[in-house]
């Protein structure tokens, strides 16, 4: 209890440096997303293109990544690859904000049957192991990156609702929303006027933590052939066909996990770097 | 001989002086009250004693504990005089206890810690001590976690963590501010009585003047980190020499000029009957909930131009009843009209239309307002209530006029509520709730959280506004001396019922029942005190 913060140390810290985590993080992603950006209108080589008489070369200065058995260029399929990840990524974590966010919205501000209802319906979701889910639903519908997106993005419904959730019914008992009730606002448009705004930042970190974890799960099923379907490119597939030919082709297997683990690493950095900068708690905590 | 002696402290944090060359000094067995508004260094004068300064601070001066120089002694001798020569209380009993631990245990550890005494030895001085902070065994067994005790209980023990080593020094820091005013009589009263018994200084750190008047022996007036005045504490009431002193007395004993008369004929502007408020508590195993009644058939009645004061302590149902009131809880029973239509059964654009009759301020000025948004925005955000809302330039014009009506300027419309100090931030929330013109406002212990020098301004405001507009308040507070100095008639509150109401003057007079009785006497007051003491000087 001899602890006692000094008013006056808080006011003075100055509060807007930016953490490492996301100025590495930063940099990371934006590399990532470049190449996705650059894969766009130029690449080495055709990603389709088979050079027979070239294949299984080592890093080298014309493959930089190497090639693979087909004689296809190792870096020109990771780059058309990353746009296949973070496409997939991105429109995952919008599916599981833009339901999520909105059910726990709803659910903090009604309460009762209606709260009860989502936060139940999102515990069934919870309960069920997510990559079953995803072979199921890509069982059904078939293989494909659009079917992975849906899996995916199902599974980040539940994230956002109970992070949307939680926060907002603490914001529900601040005096300015109840101000803003005796100002005759309706719940629903308390909830977009105030609510959400003042929960965007931690929404924002949530969904960087979500992007990172769409990558992995969007090379997970990828792997397993239920992701994106030749020819076109994708991190995980590269992964799956590497295996027999780990042995005397190794970077056929280090390089698209290098590409996952740096976009991962990225994501997570700035996640952690976005909470330590937008998130008080942890602000105060750290200094 | 004296306990603590500080010569010439100064300290600052980069280049702004927090203390100005402050010297003081405590005899033992004294008690120092040490008052001064928010940031005038009262705190940090503490902090300094106990060598917790912030990092960055560079410190000037001397302080002797008992004789011996501790102002630049090590950080490792500095532990051995925490807690052993010099113990502290603070203000939030809530937060000074460590709750995964027992009563027992958290007074023993200081023992142990100092003492090297094993944890039954410790464990039995930890008993002594806690009866003698008045937690008796039967009652308070060792084994007791922090929130199964009351605010007041927490900070009882928290003093029993403080003097279980019989320190030479005792530093309460507001250590009554959070408590209401029966928990905080019995806890001034414990720690006067701890600092006679032991020949320990007392450090009394407050705001409150009326607090300090009541139990210091001395007291020290501290403005922008100067040491202003020390006198005896007596003196508080009969006149303090520097005129900062004499504001501040001036500031905490104000009562605001109210000219208009109640309307007493017209039909009330508020009508409560028979509201009940109950919380759904969890089922037992066998039988049926029986849920709380926070509010239990109450009912009142308002007349236009009147103000009303609703006390009493904390968890009484004060609040409750007020968002009852508000038709921001939906009661289980009774009717809340305002000026005759029915709050509690309107919906939608009805509701609407009441509303615009009855607004509140809230206490905490840093938590009123959505830290996005514009005081513009937020001003106008009650135009929502309008049918025909004005249009943006209209509102702007309206907005500005009201903001110069609650005395700002109109370019704070531009600016974040971040930017305003609690005052001026009360102030906008005031504004907030006048835009639609409502007959009656309702204050949620609107002046709680501000300084006595604000606090006098903003009660100015109210009553100026009061004269003005011919508005009605339901001011609740649970600060006595302050529903005295601003209300015609006052409701007194107990566990969700309404037991006594009556003409103010007439009521602090003559208090009928009990609990008014109890309240009363535990109250603090500069007025009735300096009354009194003419009494017997005549």
């Amino acid at each position: 209890m001899t602890n006692a913060p000094a008013p006056v140390a808080l006011a003075a810290k100055p509060c807007s440096r930016w953490p490492l985590s996301l100025i590495v993080g930063g940099v990371l992603t934006a590399v990532v997303v470049l190449t996705a950006l650059i894969a766009f209108v130029w690449t080495p080589y055709d990603v389709e293109a088979q050079n027979i008489a070239a294949k299984l070369t080592a890093p080298s200065v014309i493959h930089p990544f190497g090639t693979d058995h087909f004689g296809r260029d190792v870096l020109s399929m990771i780059m058309v690859g990353a746009q296949n990840s973070l496409a997939v990524a991105l429109v995952a974590v919008g599916i599981g904000a833009g339901i999520g966010v909105p059910l726990g919205l709803t659910a903090a501000a009604r309460g009762g049957w209606v709260e009860d209802l989502v936060m139940r319906g999102n515990d069934l979701i919870f309960a069920f192991p997510a990559l079953l889910l995803a072979v199921m639903i890509t069982a059904v519908f078939g293989p494909g990156a659009i079917n992975a997106i849906i899996a995916i993005g199902l599974f980040n419904i539940p994230v956002f609702t109970r992070v949307a959730r939680g926060a907002a019914m603490g914001l529900w008992t601040r005096e300015y929303v109840l101000a803003a009730r005796t100002a005759g606002k309706s719940k629903a448009l308390i909830s977009i006027q105030h609510i959400l705004p003042n929960l965007m930042s931690l929404l924002v970190v949530q969904a960087a933590i979500q992007f990172a974890v769409g990558i992995v799960a969007e090379a997970g099923l990828s792997y397993v052939g239920l992701g994106a379907q030749p020819p076109m490119p994708s991190w995980g597939r590269m992964l799956a066909e590497a295996q027999t030919m780990i042995g005397f082709a190794p970077w056929l297997a280090i390089m698209p996990g290098l590409a996952i683990f740096i976009t991962v690493l990225g994501l997570s950095l700035t996640g952690d770097g976005l909470r330590d900068r937008l998130d008080p708690r942890v602000r105060e905590h750290r200094a | 001989m004296s306990v603590l002696d500080i010569r010439d402290l100064s300290l600052s944090i980069g280049a702004t002086p927090i203390l100005k060359a402050v010297s003081l000094s405590v005899a033992s067995g004294e008690i120092l009250g040490l008052v001064g508004e928010s940031g005038s260094g009262k705190s940090m004068t503490a902090l300094a004693i106990l060598g917790l300064t912030p990092p960055r601070a560079t410190v000037s001066g001397e302080i002797r504990l008992n004789g011996q120089l501790i102002s630049n002694a090590s950080d490792t001798a500095l532990c051995q005089v925490r807690g052993r020569d010099v113990g502290v209380i603070f203000q939030e009993p809530m937060t000074a206890l460590n709750p995964v631990m027992t009563i027992g245990d958290q007074v023993a550890e200081t023992v142990r810690l100092h003492k090297g005494a094993s944890r039954k030895q410790a464990l039995t001085v930890a008993r002594a001590v806690l009866d003698r902070v008045g937690l008796p065994a039967e009652r308070f067994p060792l084994g007791r976690f922090p929130h199964e005790l009351s605010g007041g209980q927490r900070q009882r023990v928290a003093i029993a963590i403080a003097i279980a080593l019989t320190p030479k020094l005792l530093i309460a820091d507001e250590a009554t501010s959070a408590l209401d005013v029966i928990a905080q009589a019995q806890i001034l009263d414990l720690l006067k009585r701890l600092a006679r018994e032991d020949g320990m200084g007392l450090i009394l750190i407050a705001h409150d003047l009326a607090v300090v008047a009541d139990t210091a022996d001395r007291v020290a007036v501290m403005k922008d980190g100067e040491l202003v005045e020390q006198a005896p504490a007596v003196r508080i009431r009969s006149g303090l020499s520097h005129p900062y002193s004499q504001r501040l007395l001036a500031h905490a004993t104000h009562i605001p000029r109210r000219t208009r008369q109640p309307d007493l004929d017209a039909a009330p502007v508020l009508q409560v009957e028979g509201l009940v408020r109950e919380y759904p508590r969890p089922r037992p195993l066998f039988g049926k909930a029986v849920p709380f009644r926070a509010v239990d058939q109450v009912s009142l009645s308002i007349q236009p131009g009147e103000s009303v004061g609703l006390v009493g302590e904390s968890g009484c149902g004060k609040s409750t009843l007020l968002r009852a009131i508000l038709a921001l809880e939906t009661p289980q029973g009774g009717r809340v009209r305002v000026k005759g239509h029915d709050i509690t059964a309107a919906r939608g654009a009805a509701l609407k239309s009441i509303r615009r009759d009855i607004q509140v301020v809230f206490q905490d000025p840093y938590g009123s307002f959505d830290p996005r948004w514009k005081v513009s925005d937020l001003v106008a955000e009650n135009f929502h209530l309008l049918d025909a809302r004005p249009s943006p330039a209209e509102a702007r014009r309206r907005v500005d006029e009201m903001l110069e009506r609650v005395g700002l300027k109109s370019s704070a419309a531009d600016r974040y509520p971040h930017e305003f100090s609690g005052g001026q931030r009360q102030r906008i929330a005031i504004a907030r709730a006048l835009i639609t013109e409502p007959s009656i406002l309702c204050l949620d212990e609107p002046v709680s959280a501000l300084d006595v020098s604000i606090r006098a301004q903003i009660l100015d405001l109210l009553a100026d506004l009061s004269n003005r507009l011919g508005l009605s308040y339901l001011f609740v507070s649970h600060d006595l001396s302050v529903v005295r100095a601003v209300t015609d008639r006052v409701l007194v509150m107990q566990s969700g019922r309404i037991v006594e109401q009556g003409d103010t003057t007439a009521l602090f007079a003559a208090p009928s029942h009990p609990y008014t009785q109890k309240l009363l006497a535990a109250t603090p007051d500069l007025v009735r005190n300096s009354a009194l003491e003419k009494e017997i000087a005549g």
